[in-house]
């Protein structure tokens, strides 16, 4: 039995050996696909989807496997693809800015330096909305509603104390000298299900995820936490038109562990771009009505600092742990 | 825990059993309240009410046991505590192994010797089973499903497979 | 609806998508057959290999896989004692004591055919009341849902074993082991350590694994007995037909089936819960309660019964409203999207073949399991018993290292698991039932976070949580639930003294 352990091992070394000498025809082995959260969530389907597509525009007969790492918010997954080889074998799915949160409070092991950004696929914005039947027809009529009786308005919220949506409730309360109460359901379907039944005044969620129901007119969106107005949803004004300039959303987007060869990186770039461009991608996309918004590494890399600027000066005013 | 190190002396009985296990879960309720502390009230408060309530519990338990009549008190807790130990053994190497060397030769080897330790000596029979049933763990999650497996010393092996 | 239902008929049954149907039921039972994996892992792996097909045939994989893989949990359940979901923990009680009684082939049959009238009268309640239904889900907010998870809590009483006090501290014990992880109201993680795997609380597949795989194990191992049941168990002519006793089964399987279906439209707690439900009320309407978790096959069926009916009941809410009812519903809904199936009234308006297509291929799935389901499980998954019980017990610990690992690619599982399973090893043989401390883990969270919510959406005032109708409907419930087996107690001893 010890025997066959060493002659694998020897054999293991040696195939490692081969396949290192050959990176000038990257990929030469599968290439594996971090995704922090449980199969069927959101970034999991994106990360599957896209997985596919990738591998036709990587060429070689690439192959990427998609490894759930689930857990504590994202923070085991993303502890993971810090941590990996920097041989463009490890590539993974982040999510600012809840990643940047984890990294500005210090709770995360790793920093935002410890990633390379590839690219970024989707950027879905923030909004504020209301049941059908609720007595707030705009953002001031709510705002007006909570200075009367600080913290009774109560907002919804899918995340747990600390998450994004969090953040943001925090920063709308500094922006518009208010108080409202954020009311932590812990997931996507309870919140919907809470300002559906009319259980809550009002509830944060991500644009995509409204749009139907905004469409059907069962929820009205009071203000989109973004600059400007979205392509999906036209009639439905921002914060910053309304006098509160709050910018909050979520991102996916692609980073592998800092010290990847900057050839890879161009490789994987190219490969995300060109995915995010095949017709039977884009169809899928559009039907789903993915906010799509594709970044380059350097393009993303400054919107992650940027994001992680901003989470640090909200910190210091309004620590959310 | 602490039942299977006293395990080793075979005389171990039921009621001591009761009362020991009774015992840690006291242990492991103080240790909640205790810990509870360090949270805000808000989160503090659920978990100390049940561990007050499992204190209660358990106490009652070995009241329970201390008057019961003697008789009681005589049967072994294990019909066979050298093969519990061995059985246990075997895991905890089993699941070091995998960790060591991956998922592959560890279960093999694993569901080989066991058998083979307590008694059991159908060559015929087990080997082919064990290797068969293998088999079809790797096409389903490897081949079929693309789970990954523990990092393995003959991942080579495994990406050989379609 | 009609014209929708017949203009949907010939698409569903299509060559090709009667295939997708089949397929799936299938992979399902394989996929819930196995620990560690789900049909949500199944259905999220098949979701992008469906790209460019028909939806009909995207759909009907997904929902054969739905119907199978919820039966498929039964399996190992029954056969090893392994729940490969926490809604086979009912099943367990009783079925796995059938086949000690070497009445394995029985227990599988009353299984697949509960499974399967549950499945259909959820298919059919989804196609006929989908919008009417969905009204009803929407009355309950936070506050009812806490009230909906006490109710649960309160079947404690049928799990409870014959010992008071170690049923009470065992449900205890599995509510204090659901407050680990962070809490989300305050974002504290207690009773973590540290540990990042602790962070979201403990596994539940894993808590499953480890307080019911491993200890059988650890008894087959200190058994070493060197032979496998007889072959002949596990022929099903010898041991009846539940078809023929169907007069009998048939309260059960309706009572478990009405309240699988509305336990499966609201979201939350899902299948596992409408599993303790039924089974509680099986045990409470019968003439023997006392026979419960002793394989009597009413549990069994009730059990099944009820996890079969949430399935479809999820979707209603799920189609209707874009809010899943269960793990399961929101995967499928993310399988919708991929089609350009955006839930919500207008799907329909605007998609009625593929949507009552969608609703028939659930249909279809439940009749299909009634022929692969008995078949395959006995057939195959069956004679994995004949094996000696001494090598029975290192292969099943192969199925559970790689499923506890494959549920988060991580060996932390596996040392947890085998620290679970000793101290669960010493629970049985000290006679603590496990399965309350199942439902405390399950629901204790949702009771705690629950409650908060309600306390901070009314402004802390106690009061308000108890006073929507659903609510006064609930906590009646939960008083009857309580007092009822007390009331029963009771009277038997009326009866004793004056007899």
């Amino acid at each position: 039995m010890r025997k066959l352990v060493q002659l694998g091992a020897c054999l293991a070394i040696a195939l490692g050996a081969i396949s290192s000498a050959s990176s000038a025809e990257y990929p030469a082995k599968p290439i594996e696909m971090i995704v922090a959260f449980a199969p069927g969530g959101g970034t999991d389907v994106a990360a599957r989807s896209i997985a596919r597509f990738m591998e036709k525009h990587l060429g070689s007969n690439a192959r990427i496997a998609v490894i759930n790492k689930p857990g504590a918010g994202g923070e085991i997954g993303w502890t993971a693809l810090a941590t990996a080889q920097p041989d463009g074998y490890t590539i993974g799915f982040i999510n600012a800015p809840a990643i940047n949160a984890l990294v500005v409070e210090n709770k995360a092991k790793f920093k935002m330096d410890d990633f390379q950004p590839i690219a970024n696929l989707v950027y879905d914005p923030g909004i504020l909305v209301v049941n059908k039947n609720s007595p707030y027809k705009t953002l001031k009529e709510l705002i007006d509603a909570a200075k009367k009786a600080p913290n009774s308005v109560v907002i919804g919220t899918s995340g747990a104390a600390g998450s994004s949506e969090h953040i943001a409730i925090l920063n709308l309360n500094r922006l518009a000298d208010v108080k409202f109460n954020p009311a932590f359901f812990g997931g996507t379907a309870p919140v919907r299900q809470a300002i559906l039944g009319n259980h809550i005044p009002s509830a944060t969620m991500n644009l995509s995820e409204a749009l139907q129901l905004v469409r059907e007119g069962e929820i009205r969106i009071l203000g989109i936490m973004d600059a400007e107005r979205s392509s999906y949803m036209k009639d439905a004004p921002t914060f910053r038109e309304q006098g509160v300039d709050l910018v909050a959303g979520a991102t996916r987007g692609i980073a592998a562990p800092k010290g990847v060869p900057a050839d890879i990186v161009a490789k994987l770039e190219d490969a995300v771009d060109k995915a995010l461009n095949d017709p039977e991608y884009l169809e899928a996309a559009r039907k789903a009505e993915i906010p799509l918004n594709f970044l380059k590494a350097n393009e993303y890399k400054a919107l992650l600092d940027k994001m992680t600027t901003d989470l640090e000066a909200t910190w210091k005013v309004t620590p959310w742990r | 825990m602490e039942s299977d190190a006293m395990a080793v002396k075979s005389a171990l009985t039921r009621r001591q059993a009761e009362i020991t296990f009774a015992a840690a879960l006291i242990a492991a309720a103080s240790a909640i309240f205790i810990e509870a502390g360090k949270f805000p009230p808000d989160s503090a408060g659920y978990p100390r009410t049940l561990a007050v309530l499992l204190g209660i519990g358990a106490l009652l338990v070995i009241v329970r046991e201390v008057i019961r009549p003697r008789e009681s008190g005589v049967q072994p807790f294990f019909e066979h505590p050298i093969r519990f130990i061995v059985g246990f053994g075997f895991l905890l190497v089993y699941f070091v192994m995998i960790d060591l060397f991956g998922y592959l030769l560890p279960s093999v080897a694993f569901a080989i010797s066991l058998p083979f330790v307590l008694g059991y000596r159908e060559w015929r029979l087990l080997v082919p089973v064990v290797l068969g049933t293998l088999a079809v763990i790797l096409l389903i999650f490897r081949v079929i499903l693309e789970r990954p497996l523990p990092p393995d010393i003959l991942n080579f092996l495994l990406e050989a497979l379609p | 609806m009609i014209d929708a239902l017949v203009s949907a008929l010939p698409h569903v049954l299509a060559p090709a998508n009667l295939f997708a149907v089949l397929l799936g039921t299938v992979a399902g039972l394989v996929v819930g057959a196995l620990p560690g994996l789900t049909v949500t892992t199944g259905i999220a792996i098949l979701i992008p290999l469906t790209f460019g097909l028909d939806p009909l045939f995207a759909l009907g994989m997904m929902a054969g896989m739905y119907n199978g893989g919820s039966y498929g949990g039964a399996i190992p359940a029954i056969l090893m004692r392994v729940p490969g979901t926490p809604a086979s923990v009912a099943t367990i009680l009783d079925g796995y004591e059938m086949t000690k009684r070497g009445q394995a082939a029985y227990a599988l049959q009353v299984a697949v055919v509960s499974g399967v009238i549950g499945s259909v009268l959820s298919a059919i309640s989804l196609i006929l009341f989908a919008p009417p239904l969905v009204k009803l889900s929407l009355l309950f907010g936070p506050a009812e849902f806490f009230w909906v998870a006490v109710l649960g809590l309160a079947t404690v009483s049928s799990l409870l074993g014959e010992d008071l006090i170690k049923g009470l501290i065992a449900a205890l014990i599995g509510l204090a082991i659901g407050t680990i992880g962070q809490d989300i109201s305050t974002g504290v993680e207690r009773f973590t350590f540290d540990l990042l795997p602790l962070a979201d609380g403990l596994d539940i597949v894993v808590l499953l694994t480890g307080l019911f795989a491993i200890p059988p194990v650890m008894q087959m191992i200190e058994e070493a007995l060197k032979v496998g049941m007889s072959g002949d168990l596990l022929k099903l002519r010898r041991q009846g037909s539940v078809l023929s006793k169907w007069r009998e089964f048939m309260p059960i399987w309706l009572r478990s089936s009405v309240i699988g279906i509305v336990i499966g439209i609201l979201p939350g707690a899902g299948g596992s819960m409408s599993c303790f439900l039924a089974y509680n009320d099986a045990k409470r309407i019968s003439k023997n309660p006392e026979s419960f978790g002793k394989g009597n096959p009413e549990g069994v069926a009730a059990s099944e019964a009820g996890n079969g009916a949430d399935n479809a009941a999820s979707l209603i809410p799920a189609l209707t409203l874009g809010i899943p009812g269960s793990g399961v519903a929101a995967v499928i809904l993310g399988g919708l999207l991929v089609h350009g199936l955006r839930p919500g009234p207008q799907l329909f308006r605007d998609h009625p073949d593929v949507i009552y297509g969608f609703m028939l291929q659930m249909l279809l799935s439940a009749f299909l399991l009634a022929l692969v389901g008995g078949l395959a499980a006995t057939r195959i998954f069956g004679q994995a018993l004949r094996l000696p019980r001494i090598m029975l017990a290192p292969i099943i610990m192969l199925f559970v290292a790689v499923g506890v690992y494959a549920v988060n690619n991580s060996m932390f599982d596996l040392y947890m698991l085998l620290g679970i399973g000793l101290v669960a090893y010493v629970l049985e043989k000290l006679d603590y039932p496990s399965a309350p401390i199942v439902l405390g883990v399950i629901l204790g969270p949702l009771a705690e976070s629950q409650l908060r919510l309600a306390l901070t959406i009314s402004g802390g005032n106690a009061v308000a949580i108890a006073s929507s109708p659903i609510s006064m409907i609930l906590i009646a419930l939960t008083l009857f639930v309580l007092v009822a087996p007390l009331w029963r107690a009771w009277q038997d001893s009326r009866k004793a003294a004056t007899a």
